[in-house]
C-alpha cells in the first residue's frame, strides 16, 4: 500500500480576492478545539485547493474595481471593493485570458520561452502594444470573423438539425466573451477609439496617402480600349465594406438585442458601436460623419483612454505579478502522464493577517488537522511565502535633485520578515518547507544579483538564521523579469488633428505621442522554487526527464537533489533564460556558504542541445552547519519528515518492537525495500545512504541517524512503550 | 618547534610574537584523583614514510593531537623503525613538549618493527594508572623486516601485545596512511579490530589531520567548538574567538591549516598563557581566562584555510548538599516517616575551592543525566546546581554520577562521589491519652463537613450541567493540587493572546518551561509578567501549572475564568494534566481578554538555540 500519496501541497500564502472566502473565514471558531473535522477540511479543499491554473482562475476569480471621479473627471481603480460606494456605481474588471494586459503577458512569456533569447535582445515594444486600441481591434476582428462564420452557418441550418444546435453553442460561447465589455465603457473605449479612425481615415495607411485623395471608382476600359477608374457613384458612409445580405442584419438584429438585454442603461451610440465593432458595416446603415465632433472625441477618448491604463497597470501590477506567479507554479510541471499533480491551497489572506496572535490559533488548529495525522492525503509539505520586503539602499547621500530622478520609496504592499519569522515559527511545528523571495523590482532580479552579488540577501536573511525554524525556510533568488522597467513603455496612439482641407489626420508631433510606462514586471522566485520542487515531487516527471534510468512508481522524488551530478540540467524550470550569467566571483560568493536556492541563468548544453531555460543552482535552506561552514541542502529536511511519517504509521506510532522491525535487515522491512530500490531516480535512500537508529533505554528516545552520502542527520523520536511488549 | 609562555596578573594585555623562547610551564593542575587518562601515540618511522609523508605532516598532526587533549590526560610516544628509534614515557600536562621534541627527533628510515613498537607502547602505558588507556598508531603499511624470519618474529611479538591490550582493556586505534594501507586486511589493523578500536583510513597524509580530528571527538570523548574557518588570502588576518565563559581552568585555542600558519599575535585576559607552534598549527593556552574574547591575528598562505578549534576544561570539585523533608506516614502503623532527600550538587575549581563553577549563563538550563544508585534521572543546571531527590528508607550511601555529555566542554572530575543520606526517623508516637472528648468533637466536625459537601456536590452538578454538556466520561486526569512536584519541566508554551481588554494587539510569545527549574509551581500571571505583558488578566494568577507524569503539564485552575480544552470545560478547584502538543483557551474573569496557550515539545536539539533567547 502507499502510504503517502502526495508529497507536494503547497500552502500559498498571499490574497487575490478579499471577495472571495479565505483560509481563515473557513476555518472559524477554534476556541476549545484542536483540530478540525473531516468535512470541514473537505469544504476547504473545495473551496481553495486549486490543480491547476484555470481552476485558481475560476475559484478566486481575481478582479479589480473601477468607478469614476466627476470631480476630476477621472477613473479610478481599486483591489478592494469599496464599501462606501454603492454597488451600481462600481464596476468589476474581471483579470481573466480575455483581459488584455493579462493577455499580452502571458503571450510576452510564451514568446520569449519560445524564441529563447535574452532579455537585452528580447523585443519588448512589439509585444507591449498588445494592450494599444489598434491590436484591441485586431483581436475583435478575429472575434467578429468567428461569429460571422458561426452565424451563417447557424442561420443556413434548418431549425430542428442537431448540428445547428451544436453552432448555437458555439455562438453562445462567441456571444459571451463579446457581451463581457458591453457594460465597461471603458472596454469600449478602445473600440470606439478604432471605430472612429477607421471611418475617418478611411484608405490612410500602408501607402500612406492622404485621405481627401481619395474617391472611391470601378477599373474600366474607354471607350477607345485605354485604362480607366470611374468614380463610383458616392455612398452616405464610409462603411468599411459592404456586405449586405440577410445574414449581416440577422446578426445586427441579434446583437443589437443582446446589447439591450444586457446592459442597464443602454446608449443608441454605443449601440451603434457594438453593432459596428462586432459586425461588418453594412449599407443598411446610414451614418452621418460630423468630422470636427468625431477628431474631438477621438482625443479625449485616447487621453482618457491612456490614463485610465495607466491608472489600471499601475493598481493592477501587483495582483497581476501574484497571478503570474501561480501560473508559473503550475507551468513547472510539464509532464506526459499526469501523476502527482502539484496542488496549491490558496490561503487568500494576507500573511500579515495570519500572522497575528488572534489567528494564529486558528492556523494551528487547520495545519494540526492535515499534517498531524497518520493520513497524508491532505499533507501540507510546502508554503509559499512570496513578496519580503529588502529594504532599499541606505545612506544614500542626500543630493539636490537638478533631474526627475527614482523615487527610492519603501514599498508599502509587501510582507514583513517579522511576519515570516512569526509564520515560520508556526509552519516549522508541523515540518512544512517555507519558500519565500523578496519584492519585484529592479534590485532582485537576475541582472542586479549579476551585479551586486547575493551578500544583501545573505544579510537579510541574517535574523532567520540558528533558529529552530530555519531548517524550514528557503530563501529564494533571484526573481523573476517578465517586462524590465526600461523596456517597459507602451505607445497606444497618436493625437488626430483636422488639416486645413477639413479631413481629418494622425499627428506626428512628439507630444501628441500617447505612451505609458509599465515599469517593469517581475515574479517572485518563491513561486517558481516551490513549483519546480513539488513537480520533482512526482515519480512520472522525474521518468520524463530521466527515461533511461530506472524508476519506481511509486516513490516520491523526495530525496532527488537536483544539485547533485547534472540533475540540474535534466530537470529546469520552464521559465526562459534573462541573463548571459553571473560572473565566477558572484558564484564563489554562492559557493562559499552555498547559500539560498539560486536560479541560474548559464551556457550550458545537454546531450548536444543548448539550455535555454533557467537552472536551479543552489538548492538550499538557513539550516546552517558550522561544522562544514555550509548551508543544508533542502533536500535533507523533506526527507527526514517524510521518513518520520512514514515510521510513524508503519510502527503505530513509534511502538518499540515495530521500529526493530523497521529498520530489520528482513527484506520486508521497510528499510531493506527502500535499500533494494537504491539505483532508482526517485529512492528514498540514494547509493551512499543508511539509516541506522539507537534506542535509549532509561530515556525511552529513539534516535535515528540518517546518512546522507556520508553526512548524517539525526531525528530523535520518543518510544511508545505504553503497547510494547518490553513496557 | 617554537614556545613561548607568558605570566599574567589580573587582566592584563599581551601580544605574542613568534620568538623560539623555552621556559617551563608553571601550572600546576589540582587533578582529582581517579581522572587520570594515558594514551600513547606510536609512529611508523620506516623508510616508506618518506614517500608517504614528504612534508612530514604526520609529525604536526601529533602535535595537535597532544595539545587538544585535556590536562588529565598523560601522553606518551614511541616511534619504531628496525628496532624502537625514539620512545618517551608517559608525561603530564605539564611536560607535553617533551613529547613534541622526541616526536620532532624521528626520522623515516629502515624497516617496519610494529611489534617492538607496540610492546613498548603498553610497557609505557603500565607505568601509569589510569582509567583509560589508548594507543593510536599511525602507519604506512604491513610489518616488515629485513628477513622472513625477523618479520614473523615481529608479528608474534605485535600479536602477543594486541592479546595484553586486550586483557588490559587497552583500545588501538590505527591510522593507515597511503595507497598500501587501503586494505582492512592487514596485520596493523587487526590491533584495531581485536581491541574495540577503530580503523581509519588517510589516502594522503594531508588527510591525517580531520582523522585525528575524529579520534579527539568520537573516541576520546574531547569536546571542541570550531570557532571559526577564515579562508587566508596572504595577507594578514584579524580574527576574535569567543571563550564559552570566564570560569573555565584552562582554555586551548588551536589553528590548524593545510599550509603554515605565521606571524601570530594574540591579545586575551587570563592568569596565564602559553604558545605552541609547528609549521601547520598553533596552539594558544590560557590558564583561567579572565576575558571571553580573544583577539588574534596571523598571516596565511594565499588560498588556504585555517580553522580554529576552541578547548575548554573545568577542573572540578563537586560538593553535594542534602537536606530531609520528613512527611507523615500514609499509614499510621508506618514505623518511619515517608523520607525525601533533596540532594544539592555544587561544583568548585579544583584549584581554587572557593570558586563556584558552571554558574554561568551558556549552561543555564542544560539537560545533566544524573545516575544514582543506578537510577537515571534527567536534571537541568540552574543557577551552577543541579538538585535532584531520592526516596530515603535507610541509612545508605548512595553514588552519584553526572553525565556530562551534553555540554560543550571537558569537565574534568572525580566520578562517582558518595552521599551519605541518613534513613527517616520515626514518626512522633501519639499519647495515649483519653480521646473521648477529641471524637464527640471530630464526629461534629464530619458531619458539618459531610453535608456541606452534600451541598456543594449537588449545587456543582447542576452548574456542571449547565455547562459542561459534552464533557468527557470519568474525567481520568483530574488529580489533586501538589504544592512541588517531583518532575521537572519540559517543552514550552505558545501563548496567543486573542483578545484584550484595551484591543491592542500581542505578537505571539513563547515561554521556555524547560529552562525552569524542578518543579517549581508557577502561576499565569508570572508568566505573563515574565513576557512583559502589561495587560491586566483577571483571573491569571489563579491559574497555574507545575511538571507531571509522562511530560504533562499539571494545570490547576482556582479561577472564575472559562477555561477549555478539547471542547471540555476544566471546572475551577480541579487540576487537569496537559499533554504535550495539546491547547488550552482561556477566557478571564471580565469575560473579554482571551488567551490560547499551546503547549509544545522541544527537541534537544533546539533547546541550546531557544536557550540563548529571552523568554
Amino acid at each position: 500500500m502507499k502510504i503517502i500519496s502526495q508529497t507536494n501541497r503547497t500552502l500559498l500564502l498571499e490574497e487575490f480576492n478579499p471577495e472571495k472566502l479565505d483560509l481563515l473565514t473557513m476555518i472559524g471558531d477554534v476556541r476549545g478545539i484542536d483540530s478540525l473535522s473531516d468535512d470541514k477540511i473537505k469544504e476547504i479543499n473545495e473551496a481553495l485547493l486549486c490543480r491547476s491554473y484555470e481552476e485558481f482562475q475560476e475559484k478566486f476569480a481575481p478582479c479589480i474595481y473601477s468607478f469614476y471621479d466627476a470631480n476630476t473627471q477621472t477613473v479610478r481603480y481599486t483591489l478592494k471593493k469599496p464599501e462606501s460606494i454603492p454597488e451600481n456605481m462600481l464596476t468589476v474588471i474581471p483579470l481573466n485570458q480575455q483581459n488584455d494586459f493579462l493577455k499580452m503577458l502571458f503571450s510576452l512569456m510564451e514568446s520569449k520561452k519560445s524564441q529563447g533569447v535574452l532579455n537585452v535582445d528580447f523585443g519588448f515594444e512589439h509585444l507591449l502594444d498588445m494592450i494599444s486600441p489598434k491590436k484591441v481591434m485586431e483581436d475583435i476582428r478575429q472575434v467578429r470573423k468567428e461569429i460571422r462564420y458561426n452565424y451563417s452557418k447557424y442561420a443556413a441550418l434548418e431549425e430542428g438539425d442537431p448540428a445547428r444546435l451544436d453552432v448555437g453553442d458555439k455562438l453562445n460561447v462567441l456571444f459571451e466573451s463579446a457581451s463581457d465589455n458591453y457594460n465597461n465603457v471603458l472596454a469600449m473605449l478602445p473600440l470606439a477609439i478604432e471605430d472612429i479612425k477607421t471611418r475617418l481615415l478611411l484608405g490612410a495607411g500602408d501607402q500612406g496617402i492622404n485621405p481627401n485623395q481619395i474617391a472611391l471608382g470601378m477599373l474600366t476600359m474607354g471607350d477607345n480600349g485605354e485604362l480607366k477608374v470611374l468614380e463610383a457613384p458616392k455612398q452616405e458612409t464610409t462603411a468599411l465594406a459592404t456586405i449586405d445580405d440577410h445574414i449581416n442584419t440577422g446578426l445586427i438584429e441579434t446583437l443589437e438585442e443582446d446589447y439591450q438585454q444586457v446592459n442597464e442603461c443602454p446608449t443608441d451610440y454605443v449601440k451603434d458601436l457594438v453593432v459596428r465593432t462586432f459586425c461588418p458595416l453594412p449599407s443598411t446603415i446610414q451614418t452621418q460623419i460630423d468630422v470636427e465632433r468625431e477628431v474631438a472625441n477621438y482625443n479625449s477618448y485616447l487621453q482618457f483612454y491612456k490614463e485610465a491604463k495607466d491608472g489600471f497597470i499601475k493598481v493592477v501590477k501587483p495582483l497581476v505579478e501574484k497571478m503570474l506567479g501561480v501560473k508559473m507554479f503550475f507551468d513547472q510541471y510539464k509532464c506526459r502522464v499526469k501523476g502527482m499533480v502539484p496542488t496549491l491551497l490558496v490561503a487568500n489572506i494576507r500573511p500579515e493577517m495570519l500572522a497575528k496572535s488572534t489567528n494564529l490559533p486558528t492556523l494551528h488548529a487547520y495545519l494540526n488537522s492535515t499534517n498531524g495525522k497518520n493520513n497524508f492525503s491532505d499533507t501540507v509539505w510546502y508554503a509559499i511565502f512570496p513578496n519580503v520586503s529588502i529594504n532599499p539602499k541606505e545612506g544614500a547621500k542626500l543630493r539636490r535633485e537638478r533631474f526627475a530622478g527614482n523615487i527610492h520609496k519603501q514599498n508599502e504592499d509587501v510582507n514583513s520578515m517579522e511576519t515570516l519569522a512569526t509564520l515560520l515559527d508556526v509552519l516549522k511545528d508541523y515540518k512544512v518547507e517555507t519558500f519565500f523571495s523578496f519584492e519585484g523590482r529592479d534590485d532582485t532580479t537576475f541582472d542586479n544579483v549579476a551585479a551586486e552579488g547575493v551578500q544583501k540577501y545573505i544579510d537579510r536573511c541574517e535574523p532567520l538564521v540558528n533558529r529552530p525554524y530555519s531548517e524550514y525556510a528557503i530563501p529564494c533568488i533571484p526573481n523573476f523579469t517578465v517586462i524590465p522597467k526600461n523596456k517597459s513603455g507602451v505607445t497606444l496612439d497618436k493625437l488626430m488633428t483636422i488639416n486645413d482641407d477639413n479631413v481629418a489626420q494622425l499627428s506626428d508631433a512628439k507630444e501628441d505621442i500617447m505612451r505609458l510606462w509599465i515599469e517593469g514586471v517581475y515574479i517572485g522566485a518563491s513561486y517558481v522554487a516551490a513549483g519546480f520542487r513539488a513537480a520533482c515531487q512526482c515519480p512520472d516527471y522525474l521518468h520524463d526527464h530521466y527515461r533511461r534510468k530506472k524508476y519506481d512508481t511509486e516513490l516520491p522524488g523526495v530525496r532527488y537533489d537536483v544539485e547533485s551530478g547534472d540533475h540540474a540540467l535534466w530537470t529546469r524550470t520552464t521559465m526562459p533564460k534573462e541573463i548571459t550569467g553571473f560572473t565566477n566571483t558572484i558564484k564563489d560568493q554562492i559557493n562559499r556558504r552555498n547559500f539560498g536556492w539560486v536560479f541560474a541563468s548559464e551556457n550550458a548544453a545537454l546531450d548536444g542541445k543548448n539550455i535555454t531555460e533557467i537552472t536551479i543552482y543552489k538548492a538550499r535552506n538557513l539550516l546552517y552547519d558550522p561544522e562544514r561552514a555550509t548551508y543544508e541542502p533542502a533536500y535533507k529536511t523533506q526527507v527526514t519528515t517524510y521518513i518520520e511519517r512514514i515510521l510513524r504509521h508503519a510502527t503505530g506510532d513509534f511502538k518499540e518492537d515495530r521500529i526493530k522491525m523497521f529498520f530489520s535487515n528482513n527484506p520486508t522491512s521497510q528499510k531493506s525495500q527502500w535499500v533494494a530500490k537504491q539505483d532508482c531516480i526517485n529512492a528514498v535512500l540514494d547509493e551512499g545512504d543508511d539509516l541506522g537508529y539507537s534506542i535509549d533505554e532509561t530515556t525511552g528516545l529513539c534516535d535515528l541517524t540518517i546518512y546522507y552520502d556520508g553526512n548524517a542527520r539525526n531525528l530523535e523520536v520518543e518510544i511508545n512503550r505504553l503497547s510494547s511488549k518490553k513496557s | 618547534m617554537k614556545r613561548k609562555h607568558l605570566r599574567l596578573c589580573l587582566i592584563s594585555l599581551i601580544c605574542f610574537l613568534l620568538v623560539p623562547r623555552v621556559q617551563a610551564q608553571a601550572f600546576a593542575a589540582n587533578l582529582p584523583p581517579g581522572t587520570s587518562k594515558a594514551i600513547v601515540f606510536l609512529l611508523d618511522a620506516s623508510n616508506s614514510m618518506n614517500s608517504n609523508d614528504r612534508e612530514g605532516l604526520a609529525k604536526d598532526s601529533i602535535a595537535q593531537l597532544i595539545y587538544s587533549l585535556p590536562s588529565n590526560y598523560y601522553v606518551g610516544f614511541a616511534a619504531y623503525n628496525n628496532s624502537v628509534v625514539s620512545s618517551i614515557g608517559m608525561q603530564n600536562s605539564h611536560d607535553r613538549e617533551l613529547v613534541m621534541e622526541a616526536v620532532d627527533s624521528v626520522t623515516y628510515t629502515g624497516y617496519t618493527n610494529a611489534g617492538a613498537g607496540l610492546t613498548t607502547a603498553m610497557e609505557l602505558l603500565d607505568t601509569v594508572d589510569a582509567t583509560e588507556k589508548t594507543v593510536v598508531i599511525l602507519s604506512d603499511g604491513e610489518i616488515i623486516m629485513s628477513s622472513d624470519k625477523a618479520t614473523a618474529e615481529s608479528s608474534g611479538l605485535f600479536q602477543a601485545a594486541v592479546e595484553t591490550a586486550q586483557a588490559q582493556g587497552v583500545r588501538i586505534h590505527v591510522i593507515g596512511l597511503g595507497a598500501d594501507m587501503e586494505d582492512d586486511d592487514n596485520t596493523i589493523f587487526s590491533a584495531a579490530t581485536q581491541t574495540n578500536g577503530i580503523n581509519y583510513h588517510a589516502p594522503q597524509s594531508t588527510d591525517i589531520q580531520s582523522v585525528i580530528d575524529s579520534i579527539l571527538m568520537e573516541q576520546l570523548g574531547v569536546k571542541k567548538t570550531r570557532a571559526a574557518i577564515v579562508d587566508t588570502d596572504g595577507g594578514t588576518e584579524d580574527i576574535t574567538v569567543n571563550i564559552p565563559s570566564v570560569n573555565t581552568s584552562r582554555t586551548r585555542i588551536l589553528l590548524t591549516s593545510g599550509n603554515p600558519i605565521q606571524n601570530l599575535k594574540a591579545d586575551f585576559s587570563a592568569v596565564n598563557g602559553w604558545q605552541y607552534s609547528g609549521t601547520r598549527y598553533t596552539l594558544l593556552e590560557l590558564d583561567h581566562p579572565m576575558d571571553t574574547t580573544v583577539h588574534i591575528t596571523f598571516q596565511g598562505q594565499a588560498g588556504g584555510q585555517v580553522k580554529v578549534d576552541v578547548i575548554s576544561e573545568y577542573v572540578l570539585t563537586t560538593q553535594l548538599d542534602v537536606s530531609y523533608t520528613d512527611p507523615e506516614p500514609g499509614l499510621p502503623e508506618a514505623e518511619y516517616c515517608e523520607r525525601v532527600a533533596d540532594v544539592a550538587a555544587t561544583f568548585f575549581d579544583a584549584g581554587d575551592s572557593d570558586r563556584q563553577m558552571l554558574a554561568d549563563t551558556v549552561f543555564q538550563g542544560l539537560l545533566v543525566q544524573v545516575t544514582a544508585d543506578g537510577d537515571t534521572i534527567p536534571c537541568y543546571l540552574k543557577d551552577g546546581a543541579i538538585i535532584f531527590q531520592r526516596t530515603v528508607e535507610d541509612d545508605t550511601k548512595a553514588a552519584v554520577q553526572f553525565d556530562f555529555t551534553k555540554l560543550d566542554t571537558n569537565l574534568i572530575l572525580e566520578q562517582p562521589v558518595f552521599v551519605e543520606l541518613e534513613g527517616p526517623p520515626a514518626p512522633p508516637k501519639p499519647r495515649q491519652e483519653d480521646y473521648r472528648p477529641q471524637i464527640i468533637v471530630g464526629s461534629l466536625i464530619l458531619l458539618a463537613f459531610i453535608a456541606i459537601l452534600i451541598i456543594r456536590l449537588v449545587s456543582g452538578r447542576k452548574k456542571a450541567k449547565a455547562i459542561v454538556p459534552a464533557a468527557v466520561a470519568g474525567s481520568k486526569s483530574e488529580t489533586q493540587v501538589e504544592e512541588t512536584s517531583r518532575y521537572g519541566y519540559v517543552g514550552r508554551l505558545n501563548i496567543y493572546i486573542t483578545n484584550t481588554l484595551s484591543g491592542h494587539d500581542f505578537p505571539p510569545l513563547t515561554y521556555n518551561l524547560f529552562r525552569i527549574p524542578g518543579g517549581k509551581k508557577l502561576s499565569l500571571q508570572e508568566i505573563l509578567d515574565s513576557c512583559e505583558v502589561d495587560e491586566p488578566f483577571e483571573g491569571a494568577d489563579k491559574i497555574s501549572f507545575q511538571p507531571a507524569a509522562g511530560h504533562c503539564l499539571l494545570l490547576t485552575n482556582e479561577s472564575d475564568c472559562t477555561l477549555m480544552q478539547n471542547r471540555e470545560i476544566l471546572m475551577k478547584g480541579r487540576s487537569y494534566q496537559i499533554s504535550l502538543n495539546s491547547k488550552v483557551d482561556i477566557t478571564f474573569e471580565d469575560e473579554r481578554s482571551e488567551i490560547a496557550l499551546q503547549y509544545r515539545d522541544v527537541k534537544p536539539s533546539d533547546m541550546r538555540l531557544l536557550a540563548g533567547e529571552r523568554h
